[in-house]
């Protein structure tokens, strides 16, 4: 099939809680198809490992869920960011910046080491 | 935290699967159908749709799989699969798991009995408040004895150092309590005014005494104990204030001590005596205020910070000063600081630790049964573990499988343990003698629990281990290819047999301790006493007040009840002396020889009793040379002594010392030596002599005596009569520790004789559990062995042949664990050797005897496999393949 980059397990969840802070409220294939849209379709999520990190992240308490009824009046489960979510996801992005400017550092040849 | 939280949720994951499965199963319906929809929007036939929406997915299934794992607790839940299936194989073997789980509770339950013991003794911090800065003070002379302390040395003591925040000084004694009710004799202590502070415990009602009470003819007070005060006062609160009348003085009560309180005896360790029901000041008067009369026992609280070295060396210093300054008191004299627990323990701790020891191996033997009947019913499901391993089940599973089935064991081996050790407790505080060994100090709490557990899942580990690891390590192409006819394993084989071989060395070195100490006991209740214990009625009487304050008095009281009781029919004759042997403390003097100057330091010392002119005859002390006392001896007469022959021979080597005079330090009047009688043990049958002086009765002023009737027939039916004659002379003179001279006698071996039992009981238990232990393996190999025997009984073997052939391999593993066994027997026996009394830890005989009995039980144990093993027939056997 297509050999587009898969997410990383990691960043997954970053993605997520950065998704549903714009979108407010989402259900799992909508978070699925905006990651992939906001990646302008360079990424490709697999569906599969979508579930469990959306319940990972609700274990932890960062997002919760309640089923109401999609845009095609279809029920569906949505998730929201909660006050604990929206902390660890600016941390989270903190330090996500934080290591991209570091690798940047090391990728960019005309800054140099010196 | 956050993650705290996770694992919490995921906990609760665990529950309410079905409802779960369902929503997800929802969800993610509800997914596809989004997503086939926005595939038609896109222009994709509604077959392409949906195929491309499930590729997307990338399978349902793993998806759920993957969610329910995040969801829940993968391990927890394959380890309630575990528990399930293997409380279900368990229940479906209740024969082997019912015999797996009673020999575990026999360790389990002796060992949480014993530990309960361990406890009490060793770990339990002293009941006071913060009982690690406690030390006890003893005067220890250069050569090694120890001594009470004088009132001068203590208060010098006090003074001139920087090192104990306390010091505190006790010393026992006994009064006649009088007042309301019958007359009671109440063991009491007198202590200075730091005492109660010093250990921290407040009294339930009142208060502690003051400086100014501990002085000599200050006003008189005392403390009494919870049990007194409910006894006397029905515990009403208005006891502090009352008067009560201690040996005819009248004294106010200031305080209560709570029910918990524990005072610390006299002696040096935790016993019944530690109960006290009274406390007075010290009050130290001129009668007992020279540094001649040491009486004190002293404790001291350290300064925090302090070690004992440092306030050892201090001390010490201080002690040498005084040596100097006082040389005929003091020379030669240190002081020897301990911790208190340390020194109220030293006693018990060598027997408490000797039973830790048995029960310890006691546990392994059970544990080395339990692991051979885990590795036999291993062989037997050799199948089933090759077919779990053939579906996929990876080593470290099959272990874990394994594994949780010897925990549930061991848990039920723990629990029905736990019950087994309380009766047991129960048990041997009701039959055993109560002695130093605390047993009633001994019970179940949260900490035997907690032990009770922790071994329960160290054995399983332990017995389940090797059969796991064993049995996990499956050759399937082998295993497969003998599947179903169990497999012959040489190396199974082997594994049990070693563990059978450990099993007897541990017995052997159990029924060596155990023979060794019942040896011991037996010379011990060979030991002559040095009287006649049978058929002596004893019993203690004080006499108190102004009525008794002088001596013809008292005189007058002892000669009519001793006539009296003489004329008692079934009385055939009595005897009063101040302290019967084994019957506690005696007053020891320091004294001068004839002819000899004063030696340094009140280096000869003897125990002095005052005793009248019967009481040798009456206990069967013989006369050795000279006379007893006579009528001649009265106070108008010179004084006049008799010795013991420990006595003559140390202060007369080679001598006669009839003739000769003694003095007294603290006296001036010369004693003549008229006779020597023979040595008593005073002190217990295991204890040395010490030289003893007695003085008659009839030129003494004694207020205590202790009287010894000998009775034609049963002395205890005396009593009552004995008694009414005390009460016909005076009713307030209360009768105390009413007794046989034969009980008081066997209360002193009572230690050694719960040690036997204990270590007897564990021994036979071990004895047991090896011989199951060889049955089991010689029995399991006759039956793989089916096969062989039938060719050599087809090729001609005779049934004795066979049997030689069964018996030979038990003998074998029988004489291997012998020699492992004595080997290591000589190692514990350090353990053992303060246990012991004139019998080396590496008796032969004793060794030789248990040797002989293991392997006697060891050929029986082989009797009956072997029997079984010549009933083969050849034919069926042959067939069996």
């Amino acid at each position: 099939m297509n050999d587009k980059p898969e997410v990383w397990q990691g960043t997954l969840a970053l993605m997520v809680l950065k998704t549903l802070e714009g979108a407010g409220s989402l259900h799992g294939y909508g978070i699925a198809r905006q990651i992939e849209r906001t990646s302008a379709d360079l990424l490709s999520v697999n569906y599969g490992t979508l579930y469990p990190a959306l319940l990972k992240l609700q274990q932890e308490g960062y997002i919760t869920s309640e089923w109401g009824l999609s845009e095609s009046n279809r029920k569906a489960k949505f998730y929201q960011l909660t006050r604990a979510g929206r902390k660890q996801m600016h941390k989270e992005t903190e330090e996500w910046e934080q290591m991209t400017a570091i690798v940047a550092r090391f990728l960019s040849p005309k800054e140099g080491m010196a | 935290m956050r993650k705290f939280r996770g694992w919490i949720m995921r906990f609760a994951g665990l529950f309410n699967k079905g409802r779960k499965d369902r929503e997800l199963q929802e969800e993610l319906a509800s997914h596809i159908q989004m997503h086939m929809e926005d595939n038609l929007r896109s222009g994709m036939t509604p077959e392409e749709a949906r195929r491309q929406a499930m590729i997307q997915m990338g399978g349902i299934e793993s998806t759920k799989e993957a969610y329910r794992e995040q969801r829940g607790l993968p391990l927890l839940e394959t380890l309630f699969q575990d528990l399930r299936f293997g409380a279900r194989m368990l229940r479906k073997n209740s024969g082997f798991t019912s015999v797996a789980v009673l020999t575990l509770a026999l360790g389990i339950g002796a060992s949480t009995a014993i530990f309960s013991m361990f406890d009490a003794v060793l770990l339990k911090p002293l009941p006071y408040h913060n009982p690690e800065q406690l030390v006890s003070l003893t005067e220890l002379h250069q050569k090694g004895y120890t001594r009470a302390t004088s009132f001068p040395n203590f208060c010098d003591w006090c003074g001139q150092n920087t090192v104990l925040s306390e010091l505190a000084g006790m010393s026992s004694a006994a009064y006649n309590l009088a007042g309301d009710g019958e007359p009671e004799r109440v063991l009491a202590q007198r202590v200075s005014a730091e005492f109660f502070p010093l250990l921290g415990v407040n009294p339930v009602l009142g208060r502690w005494f003051t400086d100014a009470e501990d002085r000599a003819n200050a006003e008189r007070v005392v403390i009494i104990s919870y049990g007194l005060w409910q006894r006397r006062f029905s515990g009403s609160s208005d006891a502090v204030g009352k008067r009560i009348i201690l040996d005819g003085d009248t004294y106010t009560i200031v305080g209560v001590m709570p029910s918990v309180f524990q005072s610390i005896a006299g002696s040096r360790y935790l016993s019944s005596d530690g109960t006290r029901d009274v406390w007075t000041p010290l009050a130290t008067d001129a009668t007992r205020s020279g540094r001649g009369k040491v009486f004190l026992r002293l404790i001291g609280r350290l300064k925090p910070g302090v070690s004992i070295e440092a306030a050892s060396s201090e001390l010490n210093a201080v002690a040498n000063r005084l040596a100097k300054q006082f040389p005929s008191e003091n020379t030669g004299f240190g002081i020897q600081v301990r911790g208190l627990h340390e020194d109220l323990v030293e006693n018990t701790q060598s027997t408490v630790w000797l039973l830790m020891g048995a029960v310890a191996l006691l546990l392994m033997i059970a544990c080395a049964n339990v692991a051979n009947l885990f590795l036999v019913r291993a062989s037997a499901r050799a199948s089933e573990i090759t077919i779990r391993a053939a579906l996929g089940a990876g080593r470290a599973r099959i272990i874990r499988q394994l594994l949780t089935e010897s925990a549930l064991v061991a848990l039920g081996g723990g629990v029905f343990g736990v019950g087994l050790g309380w009766l047991g407790i129960n048990l041997l505080q009701r039959f055993l003698p109560s002695g130093q060994i605390p047993l009633q100090a001994a019970q179940v709490n949260f900490t035997e629990l907690g032990f009770a557990l922790a071994i329960s899942l160290a054995s399983g580990l332990i017995f389940g281990l090797a059969p796991a690891l064993h049995s996990a390590k499956v050759d399937l192409n082998d295993a497969l290819k003998s599947a179903g006819k169990g497999t012959v394993g040489g190396r199974r084989g082997n594994l049990r047999s070693s563990f059978v071989v450990a099993e007897i060395a541990l017995a052997f070195v159990l029924l060596a301790s155990a023979g060794l100490v019942i040896k011991s006991l037996g010379q011990l209740l060979k030991v002559n006493p040095g009287f006649r214990a049978d058929n002596v009625l004893t019993m203690r009487i004080h006499l108190s007040g102004a009525r008794y304050a002088e001596a013809p008095k008292t005189r007058a009281f002892y000669d009519q009840l001793l006539a009296g009781v003489k004329a008692l029919p079934g009385v055939e004759s009595v005897g009063g002396v101040t302290s019967l042997p084994m019957s506690g403390s005696i007053s020891t003097s320091s004294f001068l020889i004839e002819g000899q100057p004063e030696p340094e330091g009140n280096a000869n010392y003897t125990d002095v009793q005052t005793a009248t002119s019967d009481y040798f005859h009456v206990m069967g002390i013989p006369l050795l040379k000279g006379r007893v006392f006579g009528r001649q001896d009265d106070e108008h007469t010179p004084g006049v002594v008799l010795i013991n022959q420990q006595m003559a021979v140390k202060f007369w080597p080679g001598e006669d010392p009839i003739g000769r005079w003694i003095r007294f330090s603290d006296g001036k009047t010369n004693y003549e030596i008229v006779g020597i009688v023979g040595d008593v043990r005073h002190f217990g049958l295991s204890a040395g002599v010490r030289p003893e002086t007695y003085m008659p009765q009839s030129q003494q002023f004694g207020r205590s005596m202790m009287l010894a009737v000998r009775a034609k027939a049963n002395p205890t039916a005396l009593v009552r009569e004995i008694r009414a004659q005390i009460t016909q002379l005076d009713p307030n003179v209360p009768l105390a520790d009413v007794g046989t001279l034969e009980a008081t006698v066997a209360a002193t071996t009572s230690d050694q004789r719960a040690t036997v039992f204990l270590l007897a009981a564990f021994a036979v238990a071990a004895l047991v559990l090896s011989a199951v232990g060889i049955y089991g393996v010689i029995s399991n190999s006759v039956v793989q062995r089916t096969r062989d025997v039938g060719i050599r009984m087809a090729l001609g073997a005779q049934a004795g042949d066979v049997r030689r052939m069964v018996m030979r391999q038990g003998l074998m593993l029988a004489l291997f664990g012998l020699a492992i066994g004595v080997i290591a027997s000589f190692v514990s026996s350090r353990l053992l050797t303060s246990a012991l009394f004139e019998v080396t830890a590496g008796d032969p005989v004793t060794l030789a005897a248990v040797s002989f009995l293991l392997i006697l039980v060891a050929l029986l144990a082989c009797w009956l496999p072997a029997r079984r093993a010549t009933k083969v027939d050849p034919m069926v056997a042959l067939r069996h393949e």
